[in-house]
């Protein structure tokens, strides 16, 4: 009886001293070379925050702003407009795993791309900020299909959501005017803010903490 | 823009290289010369042909043949054709840069040049080298890609091409003409994301590529200096560093090399490491532990992205670490000064950290107690210096001396006082220069060999307020290296042996790491100037000055004409004087100083000797003259008068043949005797000698004829006070002769002083009887003075002065011979009077 106490006293122990285990969508993401592909794409996202904001001050008027209650009252010209939207990214788990989670993540990238392209062409900008920016975006894109190879997740390359010529059809009668070309660029960088948000905040919950520093 | 003059280029280029490649004929109405290409491979071989036309004028219907000319240093063959219109050669090894080809339609000798070709040798591009990339993180984003294209072939066009490669996606660059780098855009890479790199050359002979080079542009990336946010302080001994990227680099959140130097910034009180400390960070924070308590640390960083080049390190932060008490002991050095008066010692102790004290904190003073036993303990000193002076009373035996901060106290150091301070010395100390900043400090063991251990000290003596440095080192030990010292400036170096009970005497010796020259010359002073010589002094040299020990000096002087003269002087001296000076010249001065370290000169400083002035003349010639006046005088004086040398030379010998008894006073003739220091009086002198010779016969008789009448009648007195009567009697009887009488042989007598010579007792005066038979000197010379006849005398002088000639008539005269008989020196003296009158 009281070796079956001790014995259950020292597994006690050994659970407080021992480190939680790891939950199974993080499991994968130990590898050191996949958590390096997190950290590099965590610092681009946050380059395409910062290219945001700055490329929204020199591109969009002063009356637009990031400001979430602002975009609340666009919400007309956005159901007019009818940009394509971004896949929603959900908090890893069971349901949503690391596969969809990337896969969903590349394919907003991918939108925002065209988007990009094409909102730029249609109001023209500070082409080089918009440059950066796509490049930012492509490199980012890189990292997730990095990441995809580093756990083969990549068995086929996801479907594009909208081509430029597409979009392109779609949008320019659209924009009639400076001010809807502004409103669609306005809109199109607060969609990608929104989605690199979210991409950020999973890229956080993949990065498993390392030693490896102090 | 770029794009389109890129494609331009390299049509440009695709059609250059298209055409030098084609076949290559250069027709004329004659003929036509065909060659492969243009540009050929270096050594290659060349085969070029010449096609005559069947119209050409200059062929039709005569014979010809076709030559090559110009082309001596071309090794070349011809080539048989079956076609007789084609004339082809062979260039067997193509070298030249560039060779112009013609083709010649000869009649015999007559050639005339119908066509021709220039073909030029090259080389396919060589092995491109040292492919490198530089990200810079400046929007917008370029990646700068520079190459050594080798030994470029310049006879040929070459084109390079950079390639980039991401994820199959490829990119290509030319750069312009002669430009051996290329700003890659932001497209063309990637960040955080392997790119491949190539450089590929291209030319009309071939191409060459440098090798394949797979990195991360952010790899290559020299980072903005980081931002040190805030130091702060948690734990005792660590210092948290919150620091991130600049500005526009803080997006990068991944994991760097990051480097932190941290320094003490109060060296004084305890170690003076520096702390390094390499570590693999997010931007964010890092602790830096195993730090000093209490220690004001100074903190910069720097960072960079795996193997990329360090940024520049950070401006500093200052923090401090969390203050604790002082611990662990100080090393003491004790010294009595001179004897006890009062009960009391004069002390000084110094104190120094040992290896395993710790202050803890920046700022520490020191406590100096007197133990008396048991336990009284009395504060004598409180500083935040590291020596103390103070006064030991004679039964005090132990000091603590404590270190307090802040924090607390540390546990006191006991130092034992000795109170014997006269024991034996080092035998000597001997210091040797080891490098700029250290000496070899070597000692022998006293005497007395029960020495505990050793105190070396040290001092600067060129701080104004010299701070002692000391060693304890162990009695076996004889030889120490003193480090920490300034090259150039001098130290006193002390050796102090501990004994059981006291401390020796110090052996000190004055000592330099290095020796120089000394930084300047003292300023020579004048002193005394004269024509002949001059005077200089100098002060001493300032001891921040010397820069060594001044071993000696040296005085370099010329004058006008340039003739150089050189005075050495010890380096003790500070004074010289410059002789053999020529009166009224200028002369140059300068003063060199020296040391073992090298030697300096001073500045030239000019001085002209005066001319003999007027004082000197006085002082030199004038005595000259009166000396060699007064020696002629002398001379002349003497050689004249023999009579004076003989008064020099020798005792006056009375002459009795000119004598007459006669007294007078000293004072009256003086000039007429030697003259005796002890004869100063005028006293009375007796001399048997009396000399006329001076009084002519008309002074002689001059004077009143009371006199005359006087002396006639023969009364003339005579102080017989020291003369006996008989003497009176013969005077008085000298006075009646008859100065015509001569004899012809007549006794002398010798004539004694009255008084004695010189110092001689006196004697009563006689005249003794001679038993000489010699003649009288007197007689045989004509001018023998007259006789006197009458002395003067101190009592009556009116009464003395008459003397006469007597005119005597012959009738008396047969009675004086008589009685002249008895008298034969009177007699004699009468006799020669007389001649004298005749």
């Amino acid at each position: 009886m009281h070796l079956f106490l001790e014995l259950h006293l020292a597994l006690c122990v050994l659970s407080l001293v021992s480190p939680a285990p790891i939950q199974e969508p993080w499991k994968d993401m130990q590898d050191p070379e996949f958590q390096e592909a997190v950290e590099s794409g965590h610092s681009l996202i946050r380059k395409i925050l910062d290219d945001i904001t700055e490329l929204h001050n020199l591109w969009i008027p002063k009356g637009l702003s990031l400001d979430k209650k602002d975009s609340s009252k666009l919400k007309f010209l956005k159901t007019h407009l009818n940009l394509p939207e971004a896949p929603a990214i959900k908090p890893l788990s069971d349901s949503f795993t690391l596969g969809a989670c990337l896969s969903q993540i590349a394919t907003g990238l991918k939108l925002h791309q065209t988007l990009l392209t094409v909102v730029s062409k249609l109001s023209p900008a500070k082409s080089e900020m918009v440059d950066g920016l796509l490049c930012d975006i492509r490199d980012l894109l890189l990292q997730v299909r990095k990441m995809q190879d580093l756990k083969n997740l990549l068995s086929k390359p996801e479907p594009q959501p909208v081509s430029e010529s597409q979009l392109e059809e779609t949008l320019a009668p659209k924009l009639s005017d400076e001010y809807k070309k502004h409103v669609a660029a306005h809109l199109t960088l607060l969609q990608l803010r929104d989605f690199s948000q979210e991409v950020s905040r999973t890229f956080r919950s993949m990065t498993v903490p390392s030693n490896s520093g102090n | 823009m770029a794009l389109c003059w890129i494609s331009i280029h390299s049509v440009v280029v695709v059609w250059s290289i298209m055409c030098s490649f084609t076949a290559n004929v250069r027709s004329s109405p004659c003929a036509e010369v065909h060659a492969p290409s243009t540009v050929v491979l270096a050594g290659s071989p060349v085969t070029v042909s010449c096609y005559i036309k069947e119209d050409c004028s200059l062929t039709k219907g005569q014979d010809f043949h076709v030559e090559w000319p110009y082309q001596a240093n071309l090794n070349y063959s011809d080539v048989a054709n079956q076609n007789k219109s084609i004339y082809e050669i062979i260039i067997h090894k193509f070298t030249d840069r560039t060779a112009v080809l013609h083709c010649a339609i000869c009649k015999h000798e007559d050639c005339s040049v119908v066509a021709g070709v220039e073909i030029k040798a090259a080389n396919p591009p060589p092995a491109l080298q040292n492919l490198t990339c530089l990200l810079n993180l400046t929007v917008p984003y370029s990646l700068l890609c520079t190459w050594n294209p080798g030994e470029e072939t310049s006879s040929i066009p070459t084109t390079y091409t950079l390639h980039t490669e991401i994820r199959n996606q490829a990119f290509k660059y030319v750069p312009p003409p002669g430009k051996h780098f290329y700003r890659v855009p932001r497209n063309g890479f990637a960040l955080f994301y392997e790119v491949q790199v190539h450089v590929e050359a291209v030319n009309a002979l071939g191409r060459s590529t440098s090798e394949h080079w797979v990195m991360d542009p952010m790899e290559t990336v020299k980072l903005d200096t980081p931002e040190i946010q805030k130091v702060g302080t948690e734990k005792y001994g660590c210092l948290r560093h919150k620091w991130s990227l600049s500005e526009r680099q803080r997006w990068i959140v991944k994991y760097m090399c990051i480097e932190i130097r941290l320094t003490p910034m109060h060296g004084k009180v305890s170690d003076r490491q520096q702390v390094s400390l390499r570590n693999h960070s997010k931007p964010g924070t890092i602790d830096v532990c195993d730090l000093l308590h209490g220690m004001m640390y100074q903190s910069e960083m720097r960072v960079r992205y795996r193997s990329s080049p360090w940024s520049e390190w950070s401006h500093p932060t200052v923090a401090t670490t969390l203050i604790k008490a002082p611990t662990g002991r100080l090393v003491t050095w004790l010294k009595l000064l001179g004897q006890s008066a009062n009960r009391r010692h004069r002390a000084e102790l110094f104190w120094k950290p040992s290896l395993q004290f710790r202050a803890n904190s920046m700022n520490v003073s020191y406590i100096v107690s007197l133990v008396r036993p048991p336990s009284q303990r009395k504060t004598v000193c409180n500083t935040f210096q590291q020596h103390c002076s103070f006064q030991i009373p004679v039964d005090v035996r132990k000091i603590h001396l404590t270190a307090v901060n802040t924090a607390g106290k540390s546990s006191p150091t006991e130092v034992a006082v000795y109170k014997h301070t006269e024991q034996d010395p080092v035998a000597y100390l001997r210091v040797y220069p080891e490098s700029e900043e250290s000496v070899l400090t070597e000692w022998s063991s006293p005497v007395s060999s029960a020495v505990s251990t050793y105190v070396l000290e040290w001092k600067a003596l060129h701080e104004e307020i010299p701070q002692i440095s000391f060693e304890i080192v162990d009695k076996n030990q004889s030889s120490l290296v003193v480090a920490g010292l300034e090259p150039y400036q001098p130290y006193n170096i002390s050796i102090y042996p501990k004994y059981k009970d006291g401390i020796g005497q110090p052996y000190t010796v004055m000592a330099y790491t290095r020796q120089k020259a000394p930084s300047k010359s003292p300023e020579p002073q004048f002193g005394e100037i004269r024509s002949s010589y001059v005077e200089l002094y100098w002060d001493e040299i300032p001891l921040q000055n010397r820069n060594g020990i001044i071993t000696s000096y040296r005085v370099f002087y010329w004058d006008d004409e340039n003739r150089v003269r050189v005075t050495d002087l010890e380096g003790t001296e500070k004074r010289v004087v410059l002789k053999d000076l020529r009166p009224s010249s200028m002369y140059s001065i300068i003063l060199m100083t020296s040391t073992t370290g090298g030697s300096i000169n001073g500045t030239t400083v000019t001085v002209k000797t005066p001319s003999i002035d007027a004082f000197e003349i006085v002082l030199v010639v004038i005595p000259a003259c009166v000396g060699l006046t007064l020696l002629f005088l002398g001379v002349f004086t003497c050689f004249s008068n023999n009579k004076c040398l003989k008064k020099c030379l020798w005792p006056m010998i009375p002459d009795p043949a000119n004598s007459s008894i006669k007294k007078w006073t000293i004072t009256s003739s003086l000039q007429d005797i030697p003259s005796f220091k002890e004869v100063k009086d005028p006293v009375l002198v007796y001399l048997s000698h009396f000399s006329l010779l001076s009084l002519s016969e008309k002074e002689l008789w001059k004077g009143n004829p009371s006199t005359s009448e006087y002396l006639h009648s023969c009364k003339w007195s005579y102080d017989g006070k020291s003369v006996n009567d008989d003497h009176s009697d013969s005077s008085r009887d000298s006075g009646i002769y008859n100065s015509g009488s001569q004899t012809e042989s007549v006794p002398y007598a010798t004539v004694v002083f009255a008084n004695s010579y010189r110092s001689q007792p006196a004697a009563p005066p006689a005249y003794l009887r001679s038993e000489s038979t010699q003649p009288l000197l007197g007689e045989e010379e004509p001018s023998s003075p007259r006789p006197y006849e009458k002395m003067l005398t101190q009592a009556e002088p009116s009464e003395a002065d008459h003397f006469s000639t007597f005119q005597e008539d012959l009738g008396s005269k047969q009675e004086r011979v008589s009685l002249w008989e008895d008298f034969p020196m009177l007699k004699s003296l009468e006799v020669k009077g007389s001649s004298h009158q005749a």
